[in-house]
Order: structure tokens, then C-alpha cells, then sequence
């Protein structure tokens, strides 16, 4: 009894104790629910396009990342790796609505950049902008729970669910993660979190229970995902919005944690040659302890963030004061910070010299062991472009310091001189260029000007008939009850409006010999024999074939014809505005598609990654029949219609095309707003 | 007995000698008088690449090819694969729509004193792996003090080698040897007489010119063509050559 009742006591209590833990975790998951659904409305998945210079060119490339919206008039808080670059940026809110956005300002050092969407543009009847709100990221503890929101994949807003793993996340190959040249794990310690992220999560927010953004997702490192903190990603798109850029000092100075942990303060690793550090007396292996009147110390790598940023932001020309052990002896420095400039420039593209270029930076030019700013150092080189067959060569990294004896300072000079030496030029001008490489000061002539007009060669002319064969092999023959020793082809197909279709020839009948010949053919290697055979005539000659059709004799007299015109050498058209190319269709896309001698429409031969052609969905290959409801018959219908439509900077434009047995309706929506 | 077997050796050895020094004789007369016309090639290829709907970035690339100079005006025949990477791009890419555009930027006839000529690609032919580039007449004043040297005539039709003759090619060394010209020897190694004739024979760069032992133009050396893909090097007569050149005066 007294056991019966003991067992019953423990299942009641466990029953208790389930029943109020679930009622617990019900209420939790309730609220939890309703702070994520508070917070939700703010994602917002973006999709860019960014230009980025590769091969001489400015490359367009399209990516998908996520933010989150920020204030009511539209300020969204992304990565700068999603958006730093774009060129176009559109924003999908959770309910879809779709809005157009301006980039405020990037900053590359913590991978953040602040966008600003048009609202001006939505509709009088647009829902008012859901905006989250920054919690404070010094309050996060390991353990705490966390969702990421965003768009992984460029999937619709999503979310997952997890802990804080990790409040002070590192790279932990220094170095690691680049981007313009600047060192991201300078700045960042990360929120280490471990729900669910993705290629597309990036800029998304990380949240809390109570719906409040705790950092900005960034990174992946293994399972663990990286969110940039709260109040570090606050207050760098407050600046960003405000000014565009981030203002920060530099001296010069590079620490790294002190090599005895237990010891105190900031191991001078290096100084950089004419810097403000240099200036102050600074060698490596001075100890830093005081900062600009703060206490400074590092013991592991995870420490020295912290102290970039306090030092990065002082302000440029404002003296110093730091003091510090040298060979155990008290030191004091005065150290005058500069303004810190970014990494490397913007590039810029130089059509004429198949080239781009950067301007100088201070981090670039000391980079490149320069005192001076001046010039233009090459980015990337077109193959084949006027400076890489100039010879020497021009390459990645040299500096343009001169071109026909004028001074370059910076692309802009670069620029005006090219212009100056081009004008009303209608062939290439040979230039004299001075450059410097490494120590080497350099003379290379390079030919700028116009574009060379594209050379297409012509296919030969070959004769044609107008047929597909298979070979009659032996085992074939036999299976046809023909002799084993037959020589010849079977016709498999006949091609319209051909000379073989005007000569009734007929899929199944069998060919064994051309003007008395016979067609050598009888073994599956031999498949080209006969195709060889025909090409050995000359288009317009009349040729007599002999063969079997359902075992009754086969005899035809046959004018062959020119080979039809490959799709190569007929019209086309490239559209600059939409970056696509269209022609006309091809004897074989006609017999491929089973189109029509008469039926309409043009090939799309190239669409342009991240242009707008692509951006609407439209691909290669695909036959596009109809433009505004319009049909286009050929290249010059096509572009009278296209000049109109981009004269009227139409806001949408739609194309009615075929892509194999489908056809679909494409929306192209060009920004006019940002195209030249 | 036993001496006439010796003279008879003797003499038969020395008349095969005399031969092969004969042949020699007209082979480095050959190089002597016609080094030049083989001449390197160079082209700047802008390649636009499509494959299952999509199209890459166009893609600038440049490429050095031996060609084979066949009439005084500079007409110069290359093999086609060696300039026009059409072929190798389609049969890696595997896919049914890919497509593969090819358009030349610059194309310049590499002269042995280190004139470059500005040369069009006007025509190709991708069943033979040929390509016709003629210097350009509207882009070069200098062009008519260019002296451009034509390759030999050509063998007489009833006059082709058989197997196992021996037969001489000229090339040209690239920049890094200093565009040295050169004469590789080889032999027919077959005749192939469907569906066209082709000879096989080792020792020999496409584009390049073969010769038979009289010096005469033989053929010159392209991939052979199986399924729009090269394939095998051969050798393919001149007079193939010469009637598809005809399509560069009649289509210009």
C-alpha cells in the first residue's frame, strides 16, 4: 500500500511538474511567437546588383542578401559584402511589396552598409513600414536565446531558432575575411549563434526573445553563425546615414596580445615607415598601456578588437597621449592620428585602354612602398585590350604616372588626357605611357582610341542536300535482308523545304550509291562518308542517287543546294539598354522548334548577367514572339520597337516568348532612375 | 660471287645515300628560299558562352597560331582549332542549347623582321579545320612594301607520296625561341582515301606545310574533324586548300 501510494505521490507530482513546465514553455512559445511575428514584417530580402571590375571590365554580378528595416522613413541595415557595391537594389517586403532602394553608404572595415528605400514611390494605400528596434548587445549572454530572420538562399523571409554560442567570435585565421582590402575581424567580435543560417541570411537580423535586434547576421564558421552586435552595428549606419562614410583615424600603429598572458597592456608587433606611429618613436616590442587617458590591455586575440575600436575612433589631428614600457622603463608618446582612408579606391573603368584603374589610397600607396599618392595604379587588364598588347605590357598593380608627357595624378587626370588625345579619333593613337613597376620606372606605347570593329569570319560554302543518316551496318543490312556486303545509308530524316524534300526523298529509303559511286559506308564510323561525299560537289550541281525504297528500285536526280546560313551570319542585334542579343531564327531553330518558314519571332543569342533583360527571366535561347503585344517579325521591326519603348522610358515592358513547348509573359522593369 | 654481292651492296648503299643526300640538298634549299611562308598568327578572340539559358561574361582571349602564307596578297590558311575555341568549349560544356560565339577584336600576321600586318579572319571552314586570314588593305598603308612569301607549288596530283616516303615540314619555333624557323622530318604513315583524302604523318604542327622529297607543297596540317570535334592530326592535300580559298576572293 505504502509503495502503491508512494509511486502514485511521484506520478502526480511528475504529472504536476509536466503539466506546469508545459504551461511554462506554452506561454513562452506564445510570446516568443508574437515577439517574432512583431519583428518580422521588418525583414527584407534584397536583391543587388553590383559591379566589380575583373579582366579590364566593370562585371555585373547578382546576389540576394537580407536586412531589416530600421526607422520609419525606410532606413534598411544590410551587410556591405550584400549591398556595398550595387548598382540597383531591390527590396521585397514580408508581404511581398516590392521597393526599390538607394544605397546611404558602406563601410567594409565592419562589413555593413545602410540602405534607403523609395518609399516616395509606394502607393497611397502601402501599409506603414513595420521598423525593429536595437536592444543592447552588451547585455547578450552565452546561453540566450535567438532567432535569425532573413531571406536564406533568396527564399522568402525566414527564421530559425537558437542559442548564443559565443559572445566574442573571431576569425580565427587572422586576416581571414577581407573585403576592399580591410581586415572585418579588426572591428568585429561576432555574436556566435547556432540557429540555422545560410548564403542569403547575410545583413538579416539576429533578435531576442523579446523581438529586439541583438546583431546584424554576417558570417558562417562552421555550424556557427556571426552576427555583428547590436550596438557597434547602430552606431556605424547612424554615421553612415548621416555622413556616407565612416570617420576614423590611423596611426600606423599594429598591436597584438602580449606574448606572457598574465602580463598587462598591448605588444607593439610593427610601425608602419612614415607614419604618425613612427613619427610619435614607436618601435616594436614597446608595451602599450595607456591609451588616450583609457586603461589598454590584451591578452588573446578576442581582446584586440576592443581596442581597434576605441583607437580607430579618435579624432584625426587631435594629439595622443600613450604611455607604456621599453625595456621595462616608463614611456610616454604623443601620437598625432590622420584621417585613415579606405584600402584600395573604387575602380574605374577605362574602355579605350582596356583597362581599370584605381586611384591611390594612402593604405594602397604605402602598399605599393610609395611616399606619393600620385598616379593611377592598373586594377585588371583585358586580354587583348590596347594595354595588354602594348608592349611591355601593362599589368595589375603598376602605377600610370605619365601619358605623352602629361602628369597623372589620379584617373580624373587619366581621364582628361584620354579624352584629349581621342577626340575625333576614328583609329587607335599610339600613346607614350611612363610607369612605374616595383623600382622600375617603365615606357610602354599603347594604341587608345576607338574600339575595333569585331571581325566575324564567314563559314564556307559547302553543297547540301538536306537529309540525316544512319549507316547501313552489316548487322542492319541483314536485319533488312539486304546482302551483308551493302554499302550505304538509310535516310532517318528529311528537312523542310530542302532539295532532298523537293526531291520526295523519304525518311526509311536507303541510298547506296551518288553519280554511280559507291557510298562507302558500313560501319558506324563511317557516318561522315556520306555527308563528305555531298560536300565534295559544289552548290547548284545536279547529282543522280541511287538506292532502295521498300525494296523497289530508287533512282533520283537531285540539285543540291548551299548549305543554309549559320545562325552566326545572320542579322542581329545587340540592345544595349537591356544588355541582350537577338537575331534571326536559323534554318535550325526553325526545324529544332518546328517553327514555320513564315512563323515570327527572334533568338535570344545573349543576356547579359545582372542586366535587366536577365533580371526579368529572360534566357537564351528563348524565342521572343511578342514586345507590348506587339509582334516581331525581324531584327529592324525589333529595333524600331525597342528605341520607342526606351525613348518612352516605359515603365514595364513585357515580352511574350517561347521556350520550348512553353511560352511566358516577362515583366522587364528598368530603373531609368540610375541608368545613363 | 662473293665480290659481286660486296660491289653490288656497296653501290646500292651508296646510290640510297646519294639519294637521302640529294633530298636533304632540296629540303634546306626549301627552308633556305621558303621559311617564310609559315608565319605565326596572332588573335584576340572575344568569346561569348550561353549554356541552359544562361550567358557568361564575355571572355577575351589571345592566341598564337602557325599558318600557311598561299598567295602573294598574304592570304595566310591556319587550322581553324588552333584560333577558334568554338569546338573545345562546346565539347566540354555537354549541354543541348550551349552556344558559343566567336568574334575577333585583332588579328595581326606576325612577319619574321617583327612587322605586325593587321590581318581580317574572313573565312572558316569547320568541317576541314580551316580559317582564311588576308591582311587588311584598308587598315595598312604600309602594306605594299610588305613582301609576303607564298608557299611552293604543289604536288602534282598523279605524283602523291605512298606510304612510307619521306616527307619534310617547315614551322616556326614560338616567341620564346625567337620565331626560328624549322624543318621537321617524317614519314607517310597512311593515306587515307575516304571520305576525303588525308595523310597521316608524324611529326607535324597544324598548320604548318608538308613537302615531299622534290619540294613540292603536299598539304598542310589540320585536326581532322570527327563530330564537330578535332581529333586526330592529318594531313590534308593542297588542293582541298587552294579550292576553299577560292570562297575568300568570291565572297569578299
Amino acid at each position: 500500500m505504502k509503495i502503491r501510494t508512494y509511486i502514485f505521490i511521484l506520478l502526480s507530482t511528475f504529472n504536476l511538474f509536466i503539466f506546469s513546465s508545459a504551461s511554462e514553455e506554452q506561454a513562452k512559445t506564445i510570446s516568443i511567437s508574437k515577439a517574432v511575428q512583431q519583428i518580422y514584417p521588418a525583414i527584407v530580402r534584397i536583391e543587388v546588383v553590383s559591379e566589380q571590375g575583373s579582366g579590364g571590365r566593370m562585371m555585373k554580378s547578382r546576389a540576394t542578401g537580407s536586412g531589416v528595416i530600421v526607422s520609419k522613413d525606410g532606413r534598411v541595415i544590410t551587410n556591405h559584402h550584400v549591398a556595398g557595391k550595387a548598382t540597383r537594389i531591390a527590396c521585397r517586403l514580408y508581404d511581398g511589396e516590392e521597393i526599390m532602394a538607394d544605397l546611404l553608404g558602406a563601410d567594409p572595415l565592419t562589413d555593413l552598409a545602410v540602405l534607403k528605400l523609395r518609399i516616395k514611390n509606394r502607393s497611397k494605400d502601402a501599409k506603414i513600414l513595420t521598423v525593429a528596434e536595437f536592444a543592447d548587445s552588451d547585455q547578450v549572454k552565452v546561453g540566450d536565446a535567438c532567432f535569425a530572420m532573413g531571406s536564406p538562399a533568396g527564399l522568402s523571409q525566414s527564421v530559425t531558432r537558437g542559442i548564443i554560442s559565443n559572445i566574442a567570435l573571431i576569425s580565427a585565421n587572422r586576416n581571414s575575411l577581407r573585403l576592399d582590402g580591410e581586415n572585418v575581424g579588426e572591428l568585429v567580435r561576432w555574436l556566435g549563434h547556432d540557429a540555422v543560417i545560410f548564403p542569403g541570411n547575410s545583413g538579416g537580423p539576429l533578435i531576442n526573445e523579446d523581438g529586439k535586434i541583438i546583431g546584424i547576421n554576417e558570417v558562417g564558421i562552421g555550424s556557427l553563425g556571426g552576427a555583428i552586435p547590436s550596438n557597434l552595428a547602430q552606431s556605424v549606419s547612424d554615421e553612415l546615414a548621416e555622413k556616407g562614410f565612416i570617420s576614423r583615424c590611423w596611426t600606423g600603429l599594429e598591436c597584438q596580445p602580449m606574448l606572457n598572458s598574465e602580463d598587462k597592456g598591448l605588444l607593439v608587433s610593427g610601425i608602419i615607415e612614415n607614419s604618425p606611429a613612427e613619427d610619435a618613436g614607436f618601435i616594436p616590442g614597446d608595451i602599450i598601456r595607456l591609451y588616450g587617458g583609457k586603461r589598454v590591455s590584451a591578452r588573446i586575440p578576442e581582446d584586440l578588437p576592443i581596442f581597434n575600436q576605441f583607437a580607430y575612433s579618435m579624432k584625426p589631428g587631435k594629439e595622443i597621449k600613450v604611455s607604456g614600457l621599453r625595456h621595462n622603463n616608463q614611456m610616454s608618446w604623443n601620437l598625432t592620428p590622420i584621417k585613415r582612408e579606405s584600402a584600395f579606391a573604387k575602380e574605374k573603368e577605362l574602355k579605350s585602354w582596356g583597362l581599370t584603374v584605381r586611384d591611390l589610397t594612402l593604405m594602397s600607396s604605402l602598399e605599393a612602398r610609395r611616399s606619393s599618392k600620385k598616379g593611377a595604379q592598373v586594377h585588371s587588364v583585358s586580354q587583348g585590350g590596347p594595354s595588354s598588347s602594348s608592349k611591355p605590357s601593362l599589368r595589375a598593380g603598376d602605377i600610370i604616372t605619365s601619358i605623352n608627357n602629361e602628369l597623372v595624378t589620379s584617373i580624373q587626370d587619366m581621364v582628361r588626357i584620354t579624352k584629349k588625345i581621342t577626340l575625333g579619333k576614328k583609329e587607335p593613337v599610339s600613346t607614350l605611357v611612363s610607369f612605374e613597376r616595383n623600382l622600375a620606372k617603365l615606357l610602354t606605347v599603347v594604341k587608345i582610341g576607338p574600339t575595333a570593329d569585331e571581325n566575324r569570319p564567314v563559314q564556307a560554302w559547302k553543297a547540301w542536300l538536306g537529309v540525316s543518316t544512319q549507316v547501313l551496318t552489316r548487322e542492319l543490312s541483314q536485319a533488312l535482308s539486304l546482302p551483308s556486303t551493302t554499302r550505304g545509308v538509310r535516310i532517318v530524316q528529311v528537312f523542310p523545304e530542302t532539295p532532298a524534300e523537293v526531291a520526295k526523298l523519304q525518311a526509311g529509303d536507303l541510298l547506296f550509291r551518288i553519280d554511280g559511286q559507291i557510298i562507302q559506308a558500313y560501319r558506324t564510323e563511317d557516318a561522315e562518308v556520306f555527308g563528305n561525299m555531298i560536300k565534295e560537289y559544289k552548290p547548284g550541281a545536279n547529282v543522280v542517287f541511287t538506292g532502295l525504297r521498300n525494296g523497289k528500285f530508287l533512282n533520283k536526280n537531285i540539285k543540291l543546294e548551299r548549305r543554309p546560313t549559320p545562325a552566326n551570319e545572320l542579322p542581329d542585334f545587340e540592345e544595349k539598354t537591356f544588355e541582350f542579343t537577338v537575331r534571326e531564327l536559323s534554318f535550325g531553330d526553325r526545324v529544332n522548334q518546328r517553327l514555320k518558314n513564315n512563323e515570327p519571332g527572334l533568338i535570344v543569342e545573349n543576356v547579359e548577367s545582372a542586366g535587366w533583360a536577365s533580371i526579368a527571366g529572360l534566357r537564351q535561347g528563348d524565342l521572343i514572339i511578342k514586345i507590348n503585344d506587339k509582334l516581331i517579325k525581324d531584327i529592324e521591326r525589333f529595333q524600331e520597337e525597342m528605341d520607342s519603348l526606351i525613348n518612352k522610358k516605359e515603365n514595364k515592358i513585357i515580352f511574350f516568348v517561347k521556350r520550348g513547348i512553353h511560352t511566358h509573359f516577362l515583366e522587364l522593369e528598368p530603373d531609368w532612375k540610375n541608368s545613363i | 660471287m662473293k665480290l659481286t654481292v660486296v660491289i653490288a651492296s656497296i653501290f646500292l648503299l651508296s646510290s640510297i645515300l646519294s639519294d637521302a643526300k640529294k633530298t636533304d640538298i632540296v629540303w634546306r634549299k626549301l627552308l633556305k628560299e621558303n621559311a617564310n611562308c609559315v608565319t605565326w598568327v596572332s588573335v584576340t578572340a572575344k568569346v561569348e558562352i550561353s549554356a541552359g539559358g544562361r550567358s557568361m561574361e564575355p571572355l577575351e582571349q589571345k592566341l598564337e597560331a602557325l599558318g600557311t602564307i598561299i598567295d602573294e596578297d598574304g592570304l595566310t590558311v591556319l587550322s581553324l582549332n588552333r584560333v577558334d575555341p568554338t569546338a573545345n568549349i562546346l565539347s566540354r560544356l555537354r549541354s543541348p542549347g550551349a552556344s558559343v560565339n566567336v568574334n575577333y577584336t585583332e588579328v595581326f600576321i606576325l612577319m619574321q623582321d617583327g612587322t605586325e600586318v593587321p590581318a581580317k579572319f574572313l573565312l572558316k571552314d569547320t568541317d576541314l579545320d580551316l580559317a582564311y586570314v588576308l591582311p587588311d588593305k584598308n587598315n595598312n598603308s604600309d602594306l605594299k612594301n610588305i613582301v609576303f612569301s607564298k608557299v611552293p607549288e604543289m604536288v602534282d596530283e598523279k605524283k602523291q607520296p605512298l606510304i612510307l616516303d619521306e616527307v619534310v615540314s617547315i614551322g616556326k619555333l614560338k616567341q620564346t625561341l625567337y620565331r626560328q624557323s624549322t624543318l621537321r622530318k617524317g614519314s607517310v604513315n597512311a593515306v587515307i582515301q575516304k571520305p576525303r583524302q588525308y595523310f597521316v604523318i608524324e611529326n607535324t604542327i597544324p598548320g604548318t606545310p608538308v613537302f615531299d622529297r622534290y619540294g613540292k607543297w603536299l598539304g598542310l596540317v589540320v585536326y581532322k574533324m570527327v563530330g564537330s570535334r578535332p581529333s586526330e592530326i592529318v594531313t590534308l592535300p593542297a588542293l582541298d586548300i587552294l579550292e576553299i580559298a577560292e570562297q575568300v576572293r568570291t565572297r569578299q
